[in-house]
């Protein structure tokens, strides 16, 4: 059997400009994919209000990669609050870790399956993306437990939460483990959430790459793994940073106590393509545009404390 | 070059603090002294208003007394506050104005624990230039404030105006150095409703289990003579 020649261990690679004013990251770029035509990515990571004020390290990594030659990932990090290095931590599972590991099980995969990656992924099934995605998690909590190691500190203080969603042609895969958001726009111009944040009911429950969570099957669940037959013209991914902005997320229950939502919210949503739009046409540095935007945008951005990540993938139109 | 965005902010529930006013209204504070608070709490409302960080988080409530106690502001968050003028007439119910402002803050609190929304502790801020009716129940009063204290239902800060009773205020005041009265001239009314924008602020942005230090008195604190 060929083995893949797309799994060539290679070294995290950041195929943007990665901004380091004011302690943040900004990357924009474009996807051309032979199913599905023309995408622009913009993606921004910035800290919190009282962060910003203080000139502090974010905590929120994101990062786009091109996996393959029909599939392009867009990945967001949050590292847990409570942990020391959880900005190293974030930084090294979605710049370098995940990436590869998803390389390596995407294409062990594709090869027991006899097809090339690109076409094993464009035709993979909920079950086998479930497998894939767990695999590539797991390897990545190892690589970040070796980190740890070199580090010198416990792989619980690099923790983070995870989000990567892979646009292939028109069908999207989603992987993530802990809280944030996830949504895309139909055809019809409806927004639908990509999957349901794991978040505990106190402080500090919600489940981290960190987390020892891959000793039992039970435990396993926790990585959410998700296949949308859609054709987006919009995806959203974002840290819970973002969500209040983006979503709504919970009311009070007439009945009684909160009922919580995870309900896109399109008076936001749907003034994100154009506003990207705009920020292309003027031919400006569209990448700090948007990291300053998220830094004080809306009144709500500009309230929020905590790390703010918003990568929004909008199709182009056709020429 | 800042680009206008024209969506808008989702809707949804944020972690409260709530500030209690509990303020004489009774006839001495006729004249300047109501003029003054009028304008001090007008200027609270505009800075409440313009702080994107508070307005959608802060309750604030305006109870008044003087013959008798009434609510003039219920709990209303601080971007639809809005506080009607205040008009001085009457004696000093004061300790019936201060009971209604606890059983509110207390009230609030448990609506905000019943519906499961994050909150932090309330505060009640005391603004009187007077001390209360002789009929009035001072032990009661005292009691609350001190078992408040342990039980850390709400933070209780006194503050006296020109000729008010501070011995009196002194023997309701909860035992800790920060939140002894303070004695505030009536003509410093906006430094006072100023500082206390701020110290919303900070309660706002504070954390469970950390120190909230005081903002500086020193724009209206009356001080001590020496």
């Amino acid at each position: 059997m060929a083995s893949c020649p797309e799994a060539e261990p290679s070294e995290g690679r950041a195929p943007y400009d990665r901004l380091s004013v004011d302690a943040r990251v900004s990357f924009i770029t474009s996807l051309h994919l032979p199913a599905s035509g023309g995408w622009e990515i913009v993606g921004a990571s910035v800290p919190g209000r009282r962060k910003y004020a203080r000139r502090e390290r974010c905590e929120d990594f994101s990062n786009f990669i091109e996996l393959f030659d029909n599939c392009g990932a867009l990945l967001v990090a949050d590292g847990a609050g409570f942990a020391a290095r959880s900005d190293v931590g974030a930084e090294y599972v979605a710049n370098n870790a995940l990436p590869k590991a998803l390389r390596l099980e995407i294409c062990a995969a594709a090869t027991a399956a006899g097809q090339p990656a690109s076409e094993f992924l464009a035709s993979i099934s909920s079950e086998m993306w479930e497998v894939v995605g767990r695999a590539a998690v797991k390897r990545t909590y190892e690589s970040l437990m070796r980190l740890a190691a070199r580090l010198k500190v416990d792989a619980q203080a690099l923790s983070c939460t995870v989000i990567v969603c892979l646009i292939v042609q028109e069908r999207i895969l989603l992987l993530h483990v802990g809280d944030g958001r996830g949504a895309c726009r139909t055809g019809s111009g409806q927004w639908l959430p990509l999957f349901t944040p794991t978040i505990g009911d106190n402080p500090g429950e919600t489940v981290f790459v960190g987390s020892p969570i891959y000793h039992s099957e039970d435990a396993l669940s926790l990585i959410q793994c998700h296949v949308h037959e859609v054709s987006a013209d919009c995806i959203c991914i974002m840290s819970d940073g973002c969500e209040k902005s983006a979503f709504q997320v919970s009311e009070i229950n007439p009945a009684g106590g909160i009922r919580l939502l995870n309900t896109p919210f399109p008076g936001f949503l749907d003034a994100v393509p154009p506003f990207l739009a705009k920020l292309s046409d003027d031919a400006g540095d569209v990448a700090k545009a948007w990291a300053d935007f998220l830094i004080d945008g809306t009144p709500r951005l500009a309230a929020e404390q905590d790390d703010k990540t918003l990568v929004v993938a909008r199709r182009l139109p056709s020429h | 070059m800042k680009h206008d965005f024209a969506g808008e902010d989702a809707v949804n529930l944020e972690e409260k603090a709530c500030c209690v006013f509990v303020v004489d209204t009774s006839s001495s504070m006729e004249g300047v002294p109501i003029s003054e608070l009028n304008d001090g709490l007008s200027s609270f409302t505009e800075d409440i208003r313009s702080m994107n960080h508070v307005r959608h988080r802060l309750e604030v409530v305006v109870v008044e007394f003087n013959s008798v106690v009434g609510t003039v502001v219920q709990p209303t968050l601080g971007i639809d506050l809005d506080i009607p003028e205040l008009h001085a007439r009457g004696s000093t119910k004061l300790v019936d104005g201060a009971m209604e402002a606890i059983r509110i803050a207390k009230a609030r609190t448990k609506w905000y624990d019943e519906t499961s929304q994050p909150r932090k502790r309330p505060w009640v801020i005391l603004i009187t230039d007077g001390a209360p009716d002789s009929d009035q129940d001072v032990a009661t009063l005292q009691r609350e404030i001190q078992q408040a204290h342990t039980s850390k239902d709400f933070i209780f800060m006194p503050i006296g105006v020109n000729g008010a009773n501070m011995a009196f205020l002194e023997s309701i005041a909860m035992p800790n150095e920060e939140l002894r009265p303070r004695q505030l001239n009536s003509a410093k009314f906006s430094e006072f409703f100023g500082w206390v924008t701020d110290l919303m602020g900070k309660v706002i942005e504070s954390r469970p289990g950390q120190k909230l230090f005081l903002p500086s008195r020193d724009s209206w604190d009356k001080g001590v003579d020496i």
